[in-house]
């Protein structure tokens, strides 16, 4: 049986064993997003790219082992190349939690903790399902537009989001944000009000402040 | 012709901030000054004209230590000027939570101060010199953060409690089970003094507090004070809330980022001692035993640590009462939520809250809804002047008795600082 090597674990496959599931036995982990193994490993999304210690780059769920060999899955330039991978898809992806029954169970999100991709907002860690939404109940809560990472402790807690992670700069998801604010009745300049508090003093708040002047009809704020 | 500086104690170690204390003076006539040096935050002036839901999640952040204190104080006083009741339950909350943030405090702070009665330099020490108690004590203080977790959603910045609102959704089977483990607390509390009682010695016993007047809140009947709408002063007098300014004199100092403040023109104190002397009728037998323990002299401000030990243990006894009354009648929290749309109307309030360090004052005045003008008068700014004057006392009351060496009197005076337990985020808000 072929013995393969990821990150210096060795460990003996059969032969035809993808990279991926080698890298299982040997207990490298190796983030992924398309592959269902038996349903479907086409091998669309490149974020689980691994490299030889020559530098020549694989996706790891579609390259079989039949010989000895050795694998790279763990170092900053694989990390960065699966990032701008997975930010690319993510840029087709509606990002639109706060309507998402999925919330927490949704890899997308997950995945971009993981890799450290900016655009996803505290609703998609917030444990109150779309339905019973605070802002439904009239309640200002700044989670649509602040990053995620705090596993929505306020809301959690018994409060509202008051944005102190900081903001997404995500224009698309700025847009969506403040438009479903509008229409549960919310004033733009309020909800930037509010924002304030924190987020006063970082430069990313012009691009939301940019963002709400356009959503309140005052051009490119 | 400048003073003498007799003594100097820069950034005082194991007290939540920074500050010097300088002694100044001749052998028989010293005078010490106590500067809060951290840098003024302007929170008062920086929240005129915000929408006043947002004021107390905004002054809050006035201290990690003690912001359950700033939170709760200064949605009493919006709920006073804008004329609001909040629902009884959200008020048992409240006081809940207020409560759990003094007990947590004092027993982080007597952890703290606790080398200074045992003879020991520093808690690391005090930790691998009684591993055991000191093991004990961050256990107790766990599970009083747990509580504080369960019923108000965290500890710092509790995020469940707003103007006439608590939004953590939570059952009376909770609350029950809150209530059990804040009973065990007691318990605890009270076996650990029995060993601590064997280590504890004042490290200046037979000190009398030089000025003996303090404030605390005024409490109706028989029940722990968490809020009140008056003020009561040691000589009797009783000072409505919003009359606090014609009582208590705020002052600039020459030397401190802090104000001070004194009482018909003396100083006094507030804290843990003022309480326990304050409320000793509403002490339980149990708990009453403690100052036995303890050797607590009430005359005596470095027993302020003794008294918060003894305040924590009673007050796990009110709080879990507190819950059990609680538990049968609770309705979901979310309910609480009625009151969110606070009216954009106008009036002037004073919140007044007994937070874990003394009384403290939030005054607000709304205009439309906005905050107009905001006026904060912390606990360490009661005690500053009088931790001055008792400093002064201390010091020709150690040279009285032979005590000369200049690192024995910076300890002493050190530890008498830590024994006001001074909060210096909350003195320069």
């Amino acid at each position: 049986m072929p013995k393969v090597k990821i990150d210096g674990r060795v460990v003996e496959v059969e032969p035809g064993t993808t990279v991926l599931a080698a890298a299982e036995k040997a207990g490298v982990r190796i983030p992924r997003l398309c592959v269902v193994p038996g349903l479907y490993e086409g091998s669309s999304c490149r974020v689980c790219l691994v490299k030889t210690p020559a530098g020549r780059l694989f996706p790891a769920c579609n390259y079989r082992v039949y010989r000895d060999e050795e694998f790279v899955a763990t170092s900053p330039d694989l990390w960065e190349m699966r990032r701008v991978n997975f930010e690319l898809l993510l840029a087709f992806h509606r990002i639109e939690c706060w309507q998402c029954e999925r919330k927490g169970a949704c890899s997308l999100v997950s995945l971009a903790k993981e890799l450290g991709v900016e655009g996803i907002p505290v609703c998609s860690e917030c444990p109150l399902p779309p339905s019973e939404c605070l802002l439904r109940r009239g309640i200002l809560c700044l989670g649509m537009i602040t990053l995620a990472g705090c596993e929505a402790e306020c809301v959690a807690g018994g409060g509202e989001c008051w944005g102190c992670r900081g903001p997404i700069t995500r224009a698309d998801v700025l847009e969506r944000a403040f438009k479903r604010y509008s229409e549960l009745g919310f004033d733009v300049t309020s909800v930037v009000s509010k924002a304030e508090i924190f987020w006063n003093s970082l430069d990313s708040f012009g691009v939301v402040k940019s963002v709400a002047g356009r959503a309140s009809g005052g051009g490119r704020g | 012709m400048a003073e003498r500086l007799v003594l100097s104690l820069e950034e005082v170690p194991a007290v939540a901030g920074k500050v010097n204390v300088y002694v100044r003076g001749e052998e028989a006539r010293v005078r010490v000054e106590f500067g809060a040096v951290q840098e003024p935050r302007f929170f008062e002036r920086s929240l005129k004209g915000r929408p006043v839901t947002q004021v107390p999640w905004v002054m809050s952040r006035i201290c990690g230590v003690c912001s359950v204190a700033h939170l709760t104080c200064s949605i009493e006083a919006i709920e006073r000027a804008l004329g609001l009741e909040p629902e009884p339950e959200v008020r048992l909350l409240r006081e809940v939570a207020k409560g759990i943030e003094i007990l947590q405090n004092n027993f982080v702070h007597v952890l703290m101060a606790i080398p200074d009665f045992t003879g020991l330099s520093n808690v690391v020490e005090f930790s691998k010199r009684y591993p055991k108690i000191f093991s004990e004590m961050i256990s107790i203080n766990k599970s009083v953060l747990g509580v504080s977790n369960r019923v108000c959603g965290r500890f710092i910045h509790m995020p469940s409690l707003g103007v006439a609102e608590h939004g953590k959704p939570i059952s009376g089977s909770e609350l029950e089970a809150a209530a059990k483990e804040l009973e065990g607390v007691g318990q605890r509390m009270r076996d650990l003094a029995a060993e601590l009682s064997e280590l504890w010695r004042s490290p200046a016993e037979g000190f009398r507090d030089p000025a003996p007047t303090y404030c605390v809140l005024d409490a109706a009947g028989d029940e722990y004070p968490f809020f009140s709408e008056r003020l009561r002063f040691s000589d009797g007098t009783v000072v409505e809330a919003g009359s606090y300014k014609e009582a208590i004199e705020e002052l600039k100092s020459p030397y401190s980022n802090a104000h001070y403040t004194l009482y018909k023109g003396s100083p006094f104190y507030v804290g843990s001692r003022a309480r326990l002397q304050a409320y000793a009728r509403m002490l339980p037998p149990e708990v009453r035993e403690l100052e036995g323990a303890l050797r607590m002299d009430p005359a005596n401000p470095f027993d302020n640590v003794a008294a918060q030990y003894i305040e924590t243990a009673w007050l796990s006894e009110v709080l879990s009462g507190m819950l059990r009354e609680l538990a049968p009648s609770i309705r979901k929290a979310a309910e609480f939520r009625a009151l969110k749309d606070v009216p954009a109307a106008s009036g002037e309030g004073v919140g007044l809250a007994t937070a874990p360090r003394g009384v403290l004052i939030h005054h607000y005045r709304v205009v439309n809804g906005r905050l107009d003008y905001a006026n904060i008068i912390t606990p360490t700014v009661m005690n500053a002047r009088h931790i001055e004057v008792s400093g002064e006392a201390l010091i020709r009351w150690a040279r009285e008795r032979g005590l000369h060496d200049e690192w024995q009197l910076k300890g002493l005076v050190a530890a008498l600082v830590r024994a006001y337990d001074p909060c210096l985020p909350c003195s320069v808000h």
